[in-house]
Protein backbone atom coordinates (compact mmCIF):
# COMPACT_ATOMS: atom_id res chain seq x y z
CA UNK A 1 0.00 0.00 0.00
CA UNK A 2 2.00 3.19 -1.71
CA UNK A 3 1.81 5.74 1.33
CA UNK A 4 2.57 8.79 -1.70
CA UNK A 5 -0.87 8.44 -2.74
CA UNK A 6 -2.48 11.77 -3.12
CA UNK A 7 -6.55 12.07 -2.66
CA UNK A 8 -7.73 14.44 -4.90
CA UNK A 9 -11.24 15.42 -3.55
CA UNK A 10 -14.06 17.36 -5.38
CA UNK A 11 -15.68 19.96 -3.46
CA UNK A 12 -19.44 18.08 -3.62
CA UNK A 13 -18.04 15.79 -2.22
CA UNK A 14 -17.32 18.30 1.09
CA UNK A 15 -20.52 20.16 0.52
CA UNK A 16 -22.05 16.53 1.21
CA UNK A 17 -19.89 15.68 4.03
CA UNK A 18 -21.46 18.91 5.72
CA UNK A 19 -25.06 18.71 4.82
CA UNK A 20 -25.01 15.25 6.26
CA UNK A 21 -23.60 16.02 9.41
CA UNK A 22 -26.00 18.88 9.95
CA UNK A 23 -28.73 16.46 9.70
CA UNK A 24 -27.58 13.84 11.57
CA UNK A 25 -30.14 12.45 14.55
CA UNK A 26 -29.83 14.16 17.37
CA UNK A 27 -28.12 11.55 19.33
CA UNK A 28 -25.73 11.33 16.98
CA UNK A 29 -21.80 12.36 17.47
CA UNK A 30 -20.71 12.22 14.32
CA UNK A 31 -21.98 10.82 10.35
CA UNK A 32 -19.95 8.36 8.67
CA UNK A 33 -20.83 7.29 4.44
CA UNK A 34 -19.32 6.09 1.52
CA UNK A 35 -16.92 7.38 -0.99
CA UNK A 36 -17.44 6.71 -4.72
CA UNK A 37 -14.79 7.78 -7.36
CA UNK A 38 -12.10 6.13 -9.29
CA UNK A 39 -8.63 5.18 -7.88
CA UNK A 40 -5.52 4.68 -9.77
CA UNK A 41 -1.66 3.67 -8.78
CA UNK A 42 -0.84 7.46 -8.29
CA UNK A 43 -4.13 8.52 -6.21
CA UNK A 44 -7.66 8.17 -5.95
CA UNK A 45 -10.30 10.86 -7.17
CA UNK A 46 -13.39 11.00 -4.83
CA UNK A 47 -16.03 12.54 -6.92
CA UNK A 48 -19.06 11.65 -5.30
CA UNK A 49 -20.55 10.11 -1.72
CA UNK A 50 -23.56 9.59 0.40
CA UNK A 51 -24.36 8.93 3.82
CA UNK A 52 -24.89 5.72 6.06
CA UNK A 53 -26.49 5.45 8.79
CA UNK A 54 -25.17 3.91 11.76
CA UNK A 55 -25.18 3.59 15.50
CA UNK A 56 -22.16 3.98 17.57
CA UNK A 57 -21.78 3.56 21.16
CA UNK A 58 -19.18 3.14 23.63
CA UNK A 59 -18.78 -0.61 23.01
CA UNK A 60 -20.20 -1.46 19.91
CA UNK A 61 -20.71 0.07 16.14
CA UNK A 62 -23.42 -0.69 13.72
CA UNK A 63 -23.53 0.41 10.07
CA UNK A 64 -26.60 -0.22 7.80
CA UNK A 65 -24.94 -2.48 5.34
CA UNK A 66 -27.92 -2.95 3.09
CA UNK A 67 -28.50 0.67 2.55
CA UNK A 68 -25.03 1.25 1.66
CA UNK A 69 -25.27 -1.67 -0.37
CA UNK A 70 -28.44 -0.46 -2.42
CA UNK A 71 -27.33 3.62 -2.44
CA UNK A 72 -24.11 2.22 -3.61
CA UNK A 73 -26.34 0.59 -6.61
CA UNK A 74 -28.57 3.25 -7.25
CA UNK A 75 -25.70 5.32 -7.82
CA UNK A 76 -24.05 3.27 -10.14
CA UNK A 77 -27.31 3.79 -12.29
CA UNK A 78 -26.09 7.25 -13.26
CA UNK A 79 -22.77 6.52 -13.12
CA UNK A 80 -21.28 3.25 -13.80
CA UNK A 81 -17.45 4.46 -13.77
CA UNK A 82 -17.58 5.65 -10.08
CA UNK A 83 -16.65 2.53 -7.69
CA UNK A 84 -16.30 2.41 -3.87
CA UNK A 85 -13.12 3.86 -2.74
CA UNK A 86 -13.20 4.39 0.88
CA UNK A 87 -15.13 6.07 3.92
CA UNK A 88 -15.65 9.15 5.01
CA UNK A 89 -16.51 10.18 9.16
CA UNK A 90 -16.60 13.46 10.83
CA UNK A 91 -14.84 14.46 13.67
CA UNK A 92 -11.05 13.98 14.51
CA UNK A 93 -8.87 11.33 14.66
CA UNK A 94 -9.51 7.45 13.96
CA UNK A 95 -11.18 6.11 16.74
CA UNK A 96 -11.06 1.88 17.27
CA UNK A 97 -14.39 1.64 15.36
CA UNK A 98 -13.40 3.19 12.77
CA UNK A 99 -10.96 0.07 12.37
CA UNK A 100 -14.09 -1.65 12.40
CA UNK A 101 -15.16 -0.21 9.44
CA UNK A 102 -12.60 0.00 7.64
CA UNK A 103 -12.08 -3.41 7.46
CA UNK A 104 -15.82 -3.46 5.88
CA UNK A 105 -14.84 -1.42 3.46
CA UNK A 106 -11.70 -3.48 2.47
CA UNK A 107 -13.77 -6.01 1.46
CA UNK A 108 -15.46 -3.80 -0.49
CA UNK A 109 -12.81 -2.33 -2.59
CA UNK A 110 -8.94 -2.64 -2.24
CA UNK A 111 -6.94 -0.18 0.13
CA UNK A 112 -9.93 1.82 0.88
CA UNK A 113 -8.78 5.72 1.93
CA UNK A 114 -10.78 6.83 5.08
CA UNK A 115 -11.14 10.84 5.12
CA UNK A 116 -11.86 12.61 8.17
CA UNK A 117 -13.97 16.05 8.24
CA UNK A 118 -13.27 18.07 11.14
CA UNK A 119 -17.10 19.69 11.84
CA UNK A 120 -16.37 20.70 15.01
CA UNK A 121 -13.73 23.34 13.53
CA UNK A 122 -10.87 22.62 16.41
CA UNK A 123 -8.28 24.53 16.21
CA UNK A 124 -10.80 27.51 14.49
CA UNK A 125 -9.73 25.16 10.97
CA UNK A 126 -12.03 22.96 9.04
CA UNK A 127 -9.07 19.59 8.99
CA UNK A 128 -9.35 17.79 5.87
CA UNK A 129 -7.52 15.10 6.60
CA UNK A 130 -7.15 11.69 4.87
CA UNK A 131 -5.93 7.71 5.73
CA UNK A 132 -4.68 4.43 4.25
CA UNK A 133 -4.65 1.40 6.56
CA UNK A 134 -1.55 0.41 6.89
CA UNK A 135 -0.50 -3.00 9.06
CA UNK A 136 2.05 -3.18 11.73
CA UNK A 137 3.25 -5.39 14.20
CA UNK A 138 5.53 -7.78 14.34
CA UNK A 139 5.54 -10.77 11.59
CA UNK A 140 3.87 -13.43 13.09
CA UNK A 141 2.04 -12.29 15.57
CA UNK A 142 -1.70 -10.55 15.70
CA UNK A 143 -1.49 -8.09 13.55
CA UNK A 144 -2.23 -4.29 14.01
CA UNK A 145 -3.03 -1.69 11.83
CA UNK A 146 -1.74 1.98 11.55
CA UNK A 147 -4.04 4.74 10.09
CA UNK A 148 -1.10 6.32 7.97
CA UNK A 149 -2.04 10.31 6.90
CA UNK A 150 -1.77 10.76 3.32
CA UNK A 151 -2.08 14.12 1.64
CA UNK A 152 -5.33 15.84 0.72
CA UNK A 153 -6.10 18.06 -2.69
CA UNK A 154 -9.28 19.41 -3.91
CA UNK A 155 -9.57 19.06 -7.66
CA UNK A 156 -12.18 20.68 -9.70
CA UNK A 157 -13.90 20.23 -13.13
CA UNK A 158 -13.52 23.84 -14.86
CA UNK A 159 -17.50 24.24 -14.15
CA UNK A 160 -16.90 23.36 -10.63
CA UNK A 161 -14.35 25.63 -9.79
CA UNK A 162 -17.43 28.45 -11.47
CA UNK A 163 -19.84 26.91 -9.19
CA UNK A 164 -17.54 26.88 -6.35
CA UNK A 165 -16.50 30.78 -6.92
CA UNK A 166 -20.19 31.74 -7.07
CA UNK A 167 -20.88 30.32 -3.82
CA UNK A 168 -17.87 32.30 -2.07
CA UNK A 169 -19.80 35.16 -2.17
CA UNK A 170 -22.56 33.94 0.58
CA UNK A 171 -19.66 34.44 2.90
CA UNK A 172 -20.05 37.67 3.07
CA UNK A 173 -23.62 38.05 2.91
CA UNK A 174 -25.74 39.15 5.88
CA UNK A 175 -28.20 36.36 4.72
CA UNK A 176 -25.93 34.19 3.31
CA UNK A 177 -27.40 34.78 0.12
CA UNK A 178 -25.71 34.93 -2.90
CA UNK A 179 -27.33 35.59 -6.46
CA UNK A 180 -25.69 35.01 -9.80
CA UNK A 181 -24.39 38.13 -10.99
CA UNK A 182 -25.24 38.60 -14.85
CA UNK A 183 -22.18 38.40 -17.53
CA UNK A 184 -21.58 42.16 -17.50
CA UNK A 185 -21.30 42.39 -13.74
CA UNK A 186 -19.06 39.58 -13.52
CA UNK A 187 -16.58 41.33 -15.94
CA UNK A 188 -17.05 44.45 -13.87
CA UNK A 189 -15.82 42.98 -10.49
CA UNK A 190 -13.09 41.43 -12.30
CA UNK A 191 -11.97 44.58 -13.22
CA UNK A 192 -12.40 46.15 -9.20
CA UNK A 193 -10.30 42.93 -8.59
CA UNK A 194 -7.24 43.56 -11.44
CA UNK A 195 -7.60 47.27 -10.61
CA UNK A 196 -6.79 46.33 -6.62
CA UNK A 197 -4.19 43.87 -7.58
CA UNK A 198 -2.59 46.90 -9.48
CA UNK A 199 -2.77 49.32 -6.93
CA UNK A 200 -1.00 47.16 -4.42
CA UNK A 201 1.55 46.15 -7.28
CA UNK A 202 1.93 49.97 -7.96
CA UNK A 203 2.21 50.55 -4.60
CA UNK A 204 5.44 48.03 -3.99
CA UNK A 205 7.13 49.17 -6.88
CA UNK A 206 6.95 52.99 -5.41
CA UNK A 207 8.31 51.47 -2.56
CA UNK A 208 10.97 49.97 -4.20
CA UNK A 209 11.55 52.93 -5.85
CA UNK A 210 12.05 55.35 -3.16
CA UNK A 211 14.25 52.92 -1.18
CA UNK A 212 11.71 51.57 1.83
CA UNK A 213 11.24 48.44 0.57
CA UNK A 214 14.55 46.24 -0.56
CA UNK A 215 14.03 44.91 -4.57
CA UNK A 216 13.56 41.26 -4.93
CA UNK A 217 14.52 40.24 -8.49
CA UNK A 218 12.60 37.12 -8.52
CA UNK A 219 9.42 39.77 -8.08
CA UNK A 220 11.39 41.97 -10.48
CA UNK A 221 11.42 39.31 -12.85
CA UNK A 222 7.42 38.10 -12.94
CA UNK A 223 6.48 41.99 -13.05
CA UNK A 224 8.21 42.16 -16.16
CA UNK A 225 6.56 39.13 -17.44
CA UNK A 226 3.46 40.70 -16.56
CA UNK A 227 3.80 43.66 -18.52
CA UNK A 228 5.49 42.02 -21.66
CA UNK A 229 2.63 39.53 -21.61
CA UNK A 230 0.39 42.49 -23.20
CA UNK A 231 0.31 41.01 -26.66
CA UNK A 232 2.42 43.79 -28.58
CA UNK A 233 0.43 44.98 -31.69
CA UNK A 234 0.56 48.27 -33.69
CA UNK A 235 -2.52 50.69 -33.00
CA UNK A 236 -4.06 50.36 -36.93
CA UNK A 237 -3.69 46.40 -36.20
CA UNK A 238 -5.35 46.62 -32.60
CA UNK A 239 -7.88 48.79 -34.15
CA UNK A 240 -9.09 46.73 -36.80
CA UNK A 241 -9.07 43.81 -34.74
CA UNK A 242 -11.45 45.66 -32.31
CA UNK A 243 -13.50 47.54 -34.90
CA UNK A 244 -14.24 44.09 -36.74
CA UNK A 245 -15.00 42.23 -33.77
CA UNK A 246 -17.69 45.43 -33.00
CA UNK A 247 -19.43 45.21 -35.87
CA UNK A 248 -19.72 41.57 -34.97
CA UNK A 249 -21.48 42.49 -32.01
CA UNK A 250 -23.37 44.77 -34.13
CA UNK A 251 -22.14 48.34 -33.24
CA UNK A 252 -19.99 50.93 -35.01
CA UNK A 253 -17.92 53.25 -33.29
CA UNK B 1 -41.90 39.30 -8.85
CA UNK B 2 -45.85 37.58 -9.29
CA UNK B 3 -48.10 38.65 -6.90
CA UNK B 4 -51.09 36.66 -8.90
CA UNK B 5 -53.70 35.07 -5.99
CA UNK B 6 -54.26 31.71 -5.79
CA UNK B 7 -56.55 29.03 -7.38
CA UNK B 8 -59.30 28.30 -5.21
CA UNK B 9 -58.26 24.55 -5.43
CA UNK B 10 -55.16 25.44 -3.32
CA UNK B 11 -56.00 26.20 -0.33
CA UNK B 12 -52.82 25.99 1.82
CA UNK B 13 -50.67 28.53 -0.17
CA UNK B 14 -51.26 31.66 0.08
CA UNK B 15 -48.47 33.23 -1.97
CA UNK B 16 -46.98 32.50 -4.98
CA UNK B 17 -43.41 31.57 -4.92
CA UNK B 18 -41.27 34.75 -5.57
CA UNK B 19 -37.86 33.23 -4.35
CA UNK B 20 -35.79 29.93 -4.93
CA UNK B 21 -33.04 29.39 -2.46
CA UNK B 22 -30.80 26.65 -4.06
CA UNK B 23 -28.08 25.40 -1.82
CA UNK B 24 -24.89 25.42 -2.88
CA UNK B 25 -24.82 21.20 -2.16
CA UNK B 26 -27.31 21.34 -4.79
CA UNK B 27 -25.39 23.94 -7.31
CA UNK B 28 -22.53 21.32 -6.85
CA UNK B 29 -24.48 18.07 -7.52
CA UNK B 30 -25.89 19.86 -10.70
CA UNK B 31 -22.99 20.98 -12.20
CA UNK B 32 -21.17 17.65 -11.34
CA UNK B 33 -24.25 15.45 -12.62
CA UNK B 34 -24.20 17.61 -16.18
CA UNK B 35 -20.40 17.80 -16.45
CA UNK B 36 -19.97 13.78 -16.27
CA UNK B 37 -23.12 13.26 -18.28
CA UNK B 38 -20.87 14.89 -20.98
CA UNK B 39 -22.49 17.41 -23.74
CA UNK B 40 -24.35 15.07 -26.07
CA UNK B 41 -26.34 17.08 -28.23
CA UNK B 42 -29.86 14.70 -28.11
CA UNK B 43 -29.76 14.10 -24.41
CA UNK B 44 -29.91 16.34 -21.58
CA UNK B 45 -29.01 15.49 -17.99
CA UNK B 46 -31.96 15.22 -15.93
CA UNK B 47 -32.49 15.14 -11.55
CA UNK B 48 -35.21 15.80 -9.38
CA UNK B 49 -35.09 18.86 -6.56
CA UNK B 50 -36.00 18.05 -3.13
CA UNK B 51 -36.74 20.71 -0.59
CA UNK B 52 -39.62 22.79 1.28
CA UNK B 53 -41.72 25.62 1.35
CA UNK B 54 -41.07 28.41 3.78
CA UNK B 55 -43.95 31.94 2.81
CA UNK B 56 -42.79 32.43 -0.65
CA UNK B 57 -39.28 31.41 -0.56
CA UNK B 58 -39.33 27.96 -2.38
CA UNK B 59 -35.78 26.26 -0.83
CA UNK B 60 -34.10 23.93 -2.55
CA UNK B 61 -31.86 21.79 0.12
CA UNK B 62 -30.94 18.36 -2.27
CA UNK B 63 -31.35 16.90 -5.56
CA UNK B 64 -30.69 13.70 -7.29
CA UNK B 65 -30.08 12.59 -10.70
CA UNK B 66 -32.06 10.59 -12.64
CA UNK B 67 -30.14 7.70 -15.29
CA UNK B 68 -30.06 8.09 -18.74
CA UNK B 69 -32.65 5.05 -20.23
CA UNK B 70 -30.48 3.05 -21.55
CA UNK B 71 -31.95 -0.28 -20.35
CA UNK B 72 -35.61 -1.24 -21.39
CA UNK B 73 -36.92 -2.86 -18.04
CA UNK B 74 -35.60 0.32 -16.36
CA UNK B 75 -38.31 1.95 -14.15
CA UNK B 76 -37.72 5.60 -13.25
CA UNK B 77 -40.65 5.43 -10.91
CA UNK B 78 -39.26 2.65 -8.76
CA UNK B 79 -35.44 4.27 -9.22
CA UNK B 80 -37.36 7.63 -7.83
CA UNK B 81 -39.26 5.68 -5.20
CA UNK B 82 -36.03 4.17 -4.06
CA UNK B 83 -33.73 7.08 -3.84
CA UNK B 84 -36.29 8.64 -2.17
CA UNK B 85 -37.03 6.45 0.55
CA UNK B 86 -33.22 5.77 1.26
CA UNK B 87 -32.37 9.89 1.38
CA UNK B 88 -35.25 10.07 3.86
CA UNK B 89 -33.51 7.68 6.42
CA UNK B 90 -30.61 10.17 6.20
CA UNK B 91 -33.02 12.83 7.23
CA UNK B 92 -33.07 14.57 3.66
CA UNK B 93 -35.96 16.88 2.84
CA UNK B 94 -38.27 14.10 0.79
CA UNK B 95 -40.47 17.35 -0.33
CA UNK B 96 -40.26 16.78 -4.57
CA UNK B 97 -40.72 20.95 -5.15
CA UNK B 98 -39.10 20.23 -9.07
CA UNK B 99 -36.74 19.19 -11.59
CA UNK B 100 -33.35 20.14 -13.37
CA UNK B 101 -32.88 19.97 -16.56
CA UNK B 102 -29.07 20.67 -18.73
CA UNK B 103 -29.69 22.63 -22.06
CA UNK B 104 -27.37 23.92 -25.06
CA UNK B 105 -26.71 26.97 -25.60
CA UNK B 106 -30.16 27.59 -23.42
CA UNK B 107 -32.28 26.05 -26.18
CA UNK B 108 -34.67 24.14 -23.43
CA UNK B 109 -38.28 25.52 -24.86
CA UNK B 110 -39.76 23.04 -26.88
CA UNK B 111 -43.63 21.24 -25.91
CA UNK B 112 -42.27 17.98 -24.48
CA UNK B 113 -40.24 20.74 -22.14
CA UNK B 114 -43.83 22.66 -21.25
CA UNK B 115 -45.46 19.73 -20.72
CA UNK B 116 -43.33 18.48 -18.46
CA UNK B 117 -43.06 21.19 -15.71
CA UNK B 118 -47.13 21.16 -16.58
CA UNK B 119 -47.68 17.37 -14.90
CA UNK B 120 -45.21 18.87 -12.32
CA UNK B 121 -47.12 21.82 -11.55
CA UNK B 122 -50.47 20.04 -11.30
CA UNK B 123 -48.99 17.50 -8.78
CA UNK B 124 -47.17 19.83 -7.06
CA UNK B 125 -48.22 23.72 -6.98
CA UNK B 126 -45.14 25.42 -6.20
CA UNK B 127 -42.95 23.07 -8.60
CA UNK B 128 -39.80 24.90 -10.78
CA UNK B 129 -37.38 23.80 -13.41
CA UNK B 130 -33.75 25.02 -13.08
CA UNK B 131 -32.36 25.16 -16.37
CA UNK B 132 -28.23 24.74 -16.18
CA UNK B 133 -26.44 25.65 -19.49
CA UNK B 134 -22.80 23.48 -18.80
CA UNK B 135 -21.08 25.42 -21.65
CA UNK B 136 -22.16 28.92 -20.59
CA UNK B 137 -20.50 27.51 -17.04
CA UNK B 138 -17.66 26.41 -18.62
CA UNK B 139 -16.60 29.56 -20.08
CA UNK B 140 -16.76 31.12 -16.80
CA UNK B 141 -20.48 32.41 -15.81
CA UNK B 142 -22.56 29.87 -14.04
CA UNK B 143 -25.64 30.07 -15.76
CA UNK B 144 -28.66 28.32 -13.46
CA UNK B 145 -32.07 29.79 -14.12
CA UNK B 146 -35.46 28.76 -12.27
CA UNK B 147 -38.65 29.27 -13.82
CA UNK B 148 -42.27 27.58 -14.12
CA UNK B 149 -45.39 28.02 -16.04
CA UNK B 150 -47.70 31.11 -15.86
CA UNK B 151 -50.89 30.18 -14.88
CA UNK B 152 -52.66 31.22 -18.13
CA UNK B 153 -50.30 28.46 -19.68
CA UNK B 154 -51.53 25.99 -17.08
CA UNK B 155 -54.85 26.62 -17.43
CA UNK B 156 -54.73 26.10 -21.65
CA UNK B 157 -52.98 22.95 -21.00
CA UNK B 158 -55.76 21.69 -18.64
CA UNK B 159 -58.38 22.24 -21.80
CA UNK B 160 -55.58 20.70 -23.87
CA UNK B 161 -57.49 22.59 -27.05
CA UNK B 162 -54.04 24.49 -28.49
CA UNK B 163 -56.11 26.19 -31.21
CA UNK B 164 -55.76 29.72 -32.22
CA UNK B 165 -59.11 30.73 -30.10
CA UNK B 166 -58.22 29.10 -27.35
CA UNK B 167 -55.26 30.51 -27.22
CA UNK B 168 -56.66 33.75 -27.42
CA UNK B 169 -59.08 33.65 -24.90
CA UNK B 170 -56.09 32.60 -22.41
CA UNK B 171 -54.73 36.09 -23.33
CA UNK B 172 -51.51 33.82 -23.93
CA UNK B 173 -48.56 35.03 -26.56
CA UNK B 174 -45.20 33.72 -26.92
CA UNK B 175 -44.09 35.56 -23.92
CA UNK B 176 -46.78 35.09 -21.10
CA UNK B 177 -45.64 31.03 -21.59
CA UNK B 178 -43.43 31.23 -18.81
CA UNK B 179 -41.83 33.07 -16.49
CA UNK B 180 -38.46 33.14 -14.71
CA UNK B 181 -38.05 33.19 -11.11
CA UNK B 182 -35.23 35.08 -9.02
CA UNK B 183 -32.61 32.54 -7.55
CA UNK B 184 -30.18 33.12 -5.07
CA UNK B 185 -27.21 30.24 -3.81
CA UNK B 186 -27.62 29.93 0.08
CA UNK B 187 -25.28 28.00 2.37
CA UNK B 188 -25.43 27.51 6.28
CA UNK B 189 -22.08 28.70 8.32
CA UNK B 190 -20.66 25.20 8.41
CA UNK B 191 -20.63 25.30 4.76
CA UNK B 192 -19.26 29.07 4.49
CA UNK B 193 -16.48 28.12 6.71
CA UNK B 194 -15.88 25.43 4.11
CA UNK B 195 -15.94 28.16 1.62
CA UNK B 196 -13.41 29.36 3.50
CA UNK B 197 -11.15 26.55 4.18
CA UNK B 198 -11.82 25.94 -0.15
CA UNK B 199 -10.87 29.58 -0.96
CA UNK B 200 -7.30 28.47 0.33
CA UNK B 201 -7.12 25.15 -1.30
CA UNK B 202 -7.85 25.98 -4.48
CA UNK B 203 -5.84 28.55 -6.10
CA UNK B 204 -7.20 31.85 -6.84
CA UNK B 205 -6.42 32.24 -10.39
CA UNK B 206 -8.63 29.17 -11.15
CA UNK B 207 -12.14 29.70 -12.71
CA UNK B 208 -10.92 32.82 -14.76
CA UNK B 209 -11.45 31.66 -18.28
CA UNK B 210 -14.42 34.09 -18.58
CA UNK B 211 -11.78 36.80 -19.29
CA UNK B 212 -11.12 34.91 -22.35
CA UNK B 213 -11.64 37.51 -25.47
CA UNK B 214 -12.27 34.55 -27.94
CA UNK B 215 -16.02 34.46 -28.78
CA UNK B 216 -16.21 34.06 -32.86
CA UNK B 217 -17.23 30.41 -31.96
CA UNK B 218 -19.75 31.22 -29.14
CA UNK B 219 -21.68 33.76 -31.29
CA UNK B 220 -21.45 31.28 -34.20
CA UNK B 221 -23.17 28.46 -32.79
CA UNK B 222 -25.54 31.08 -30.96
CA UNK B 223 -26.41 32.66 -34.14
CA UNK B 224 -27.22 29.19 -35.73
CA UNK B 225 -29.64 28.03 -33.28
CA UNK B 226 -31.13 30.86 -33.63
CA UNK B 227 -31.50 30.64 -37.56
CA UNK B 228 -33.17 27.01 -37.40
CA UNK B 229 -35.56 28.31 -35.29
CA UNK B 230 -36.48 31.09 -37.37
CA UNK B 231 -36.65 28.79 -40.57
CA UNK B 232 -38.82 26.45 -38.01
CA UNK B 233 -41.08 29.30 -37.06
CA UNK B 234 -41.70 30.56 -40.96
CA UNK B 235 -42.38 27.27 -42.20
CA UNK B 236 -45.03 26.97 -39.36
CA UNK B 237 -46.23 30.61 -40.30
CA UNK B 238 -46.78 29.58 -43.66
CA UNK B 239 -48.90 26.41 -42.93
CA UNK B 240 -51.11 29.14 -40.88
CA UNK B 241 -51.49 31.41 -44.06
CA UNK B 242 -52.17 28.39 -46.05
CA UNK B 243 -54.68 27.54 -43.67
CA UNK B 244 -56.58 30.73 -43.28
CA UNK B 245 -56.52 31.18 -47.15
CA UNK B 246 -58.27 28.03 -47.29
CA UNK B 247 -60.91 29.00 -44.74
CA UNK B 248 -61.68 32.16 -46.72
CA UNK B 249 -62.12 30.12 -49.89
CA UNK B 250 -64.46 27.45 -48.53
CA UNK B 251 -66.79 30.30 -46.79
CA UNK B 252 -67.39 31.67 -50.18
CA UNK B 253 -68.03 28.07 -52.19
CA UNK B 254 -69.98 27.49 -48.91
CA UNK B 255 -72.24 30.73 -49.87
CA UNK B 256 -72.25 30.10 -53.57
CA UNK B 257 -73.57 26.72 -52.70
CA UNK B 258 -76.25 27.90 -50.70
CA UNK B 259 -77.28 30.21 -53.30
CA UNK B 260 -77.47 27.60 -56.25
CA UNK B 261 -79.14 25.59 -53.72
CA UNK B 262 -81.78 28.04 -53.16
CA UNK B 263 -82.31 29.17 -57.04
CA UNK B 264 -82.81 24.99 -57.24
CA UNK B 265 -85.59 25.56 -54.84
CA UNK B 266 -87.50 28.13 -56.27
CA UNK B 267 -87.08 27.11 -60.05
CA UNK B 268 -88.33 23.90 -58.19
CA UNK B 269 -91.31 25.33 -56.41
CA UNK B 270 -92.36 26.82 -59.56
CA UNK B 271 -92.18 23.85 -61.93
CA UNK B 272 -94.59 22.75 -58.65
CA UNK B 273 -91.46 19.94 -57.70
CA UNK B 274 -90.89 19.02 -54.23
CA UNK B 275 -87.79 21.04 -52.97
CA UNK B 276 -84.28 19.81 -52.50
CA UNK B 277 -83.94 18.42 -49.30
CA UNK B 278 -81.89 20.67 -46.69
CA UNK B 279 -78.50 19.06 -46.57
CA UNK B 280 -76.14 19.77 -43.45
CA UNK B 281 -73.63 22.23 -44.98
CA UNK B 282 -70.88 20.77 -43.12
CA UNK B 283 -70.82 17.21 -44.73
CA UNK B 284 -70.39 18.80 -48.11
CA UNK B 285 -67.70 21.02 -47.52
CA UNK B 286 -65.71 19.24 -44.48
CA UNK B 287 -64.36 21.71 -41.88
CA UNK B 288 -60.62 22.54 -42.20
CA UNK B 289 -58.50 21.62 -38.92
CA UNK B 290 -56.77 24.46 -37.37
CA UNK B 291 -53.20 24.16 -36.96
CA UNK B 292 -51.95 24.11 -33.50
CA UNK B 293 -50.38 27.34 -32.42
CA UNK B 294 -48.45 25.77 -29.40
CA UNK B 295 -45.74 25.11 -31.30
CA UNK B 296 -45.27 28.30 -33.29
CA UNK B 297 -45.48 30.18 -29.60
CA UNK B 298 -43.08 27.65 -28.20
CA UNK B 299 -40.61 28.72 -31.42
CA UNK B 300 -41.09 32.08 -30.88
CA UNK B 301 -40.33 32.23 -27.14
CA UNK B 302 -37.13 29.98 -27.48
CA UNK B 303 -36.11 32.54 -30.40
CA UNK B 304 -36.53 35.34 -27.79
CA UNK B 305 -34.53 33.67 -25.35
CA UNK B 306 -31.99 33.31 -27.83
CA UNK B 307 -32.17 36.63 -28.55
CA UNK B 308 -31.43 37.54 -25.02
CA UNK B 309 -28.69 35.21 -24.63
CA UNK B 310 -27.09 36.63 -27.34
CA UNK B 311 -27.22 40.11 -26.40
CA UNK B 312 -26.15 39.52 -22.81
CA UNK B 313 -23.04 37.67 -24.41
CA UNK B 314 -22.23 40.67 -26.47
CA UNK B 315 -22.33 43.14 -23.57
CA UNK B 316 -19.83 41.22 -21.77
CA UNK B 317 -17.85 40.52 -24.39
CA UNK B 318 -17.91 44.48 -25.63
CA UNK B 319 -16.97 45.30 -21.75
CA UNK B 320 -13.80 42.80 -22.36
CA UNK B 321 -12.74 44.08 -25.09
CA UNK B 322 -12.88 47.52 -24.11
CA UNK B 323 -10.43 46.85 -21.65
CA UNK B 324 -8.04 44.82 -24.12
CA UNK B 325 -8.39 48.46 -25.63
CA UNK B 326 -7.43 50.30 -22.11
CA UNK B 327 -4.33 48.39 -21.95
CA UNK B 328 -2.78 49.32 -25.75
CA UNK B 329 -3.40 52.96 -25.38
CA UNK B 330 -0.35 54.63 -26.36
CA UNK B 331 1.73 56.41 -23.78
CA UNK B 332 4.97 58.10 -23.41
CA UNK B 333 5.72 55.65 -20.48
CA UNK B 334 5.34 52.32 -19.06
CA UNK B 335 4.66 53.84 -15.61
CA UNK B 336 1.51 55.73 -17.19
CA UNK B 337 0.18 52.86 -18.79
CA UNK B 338 -0.32 51.18 -15.54
CA UNK B 339 -1.68 53.96 -14.16
CA UNK B 340 -3.58 55.03 -17.39
CA UNK B 341 -4.73 51.14 -17.54
CA UNK B 342 -5.95 51.07 -13.69
CA UNK B 343 -8.31 54.53 -14.14
CA UNK B 344 -10.25 53.28 -17.60
CA UNK B 345 -10.70 49.83 -15.87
Amino acid sequence: MALNLTVKLHPVVLFQIIDSYERRNPDAQRVIGTLLGTSDKNGVEVTNCFCVPHNESEEEVAVELDFAKDMYDLHRKVNPQESIVGWWATGTGVTSHSALIHEYYSRESSNPVHITVDTTLQDTRMGIKAYVSVPMGITGKTMGCMFAPVSVEIACYDPETVGLNACQKTKTSVKRQAGIASDLTQIVEASQQMENMLDTILTYVDDVMSGSKTADNTFGRSLLDMVHSVPKMTPDEFEEMLNSNRKSKGIQR
Amino acid sequence: MANRNRRANAPDVDNTIDLVQVDGLVVAKIIKHCHEEGSSAVDVAQGVLLGLVADTRLEVTNCFPFPKNLDENFDEEDYQMEMMRHLRKVNVDHLHVGWYQSTQQGAFLSTQFLESQFTYQTSIEESVVLIYDPLKTKRGFLHLKAYRLTPQAVALYKDNDFGADAIKTHHLSFESLYQEIRLVIHNSHLVNALLCELSEMVPSYEGSQYLDLGTASVLEKHLRSLTDNVDELLQDTNKFNIYQRQVVKQQQEKQKYVQKRNLENTARQARGEAPLPDEDITKVFKPIPVPPRLEPMVLSAQIAAHCQQVSLFCSQALGKLFLSEALQQPQPSQQTVLKGSSKTA
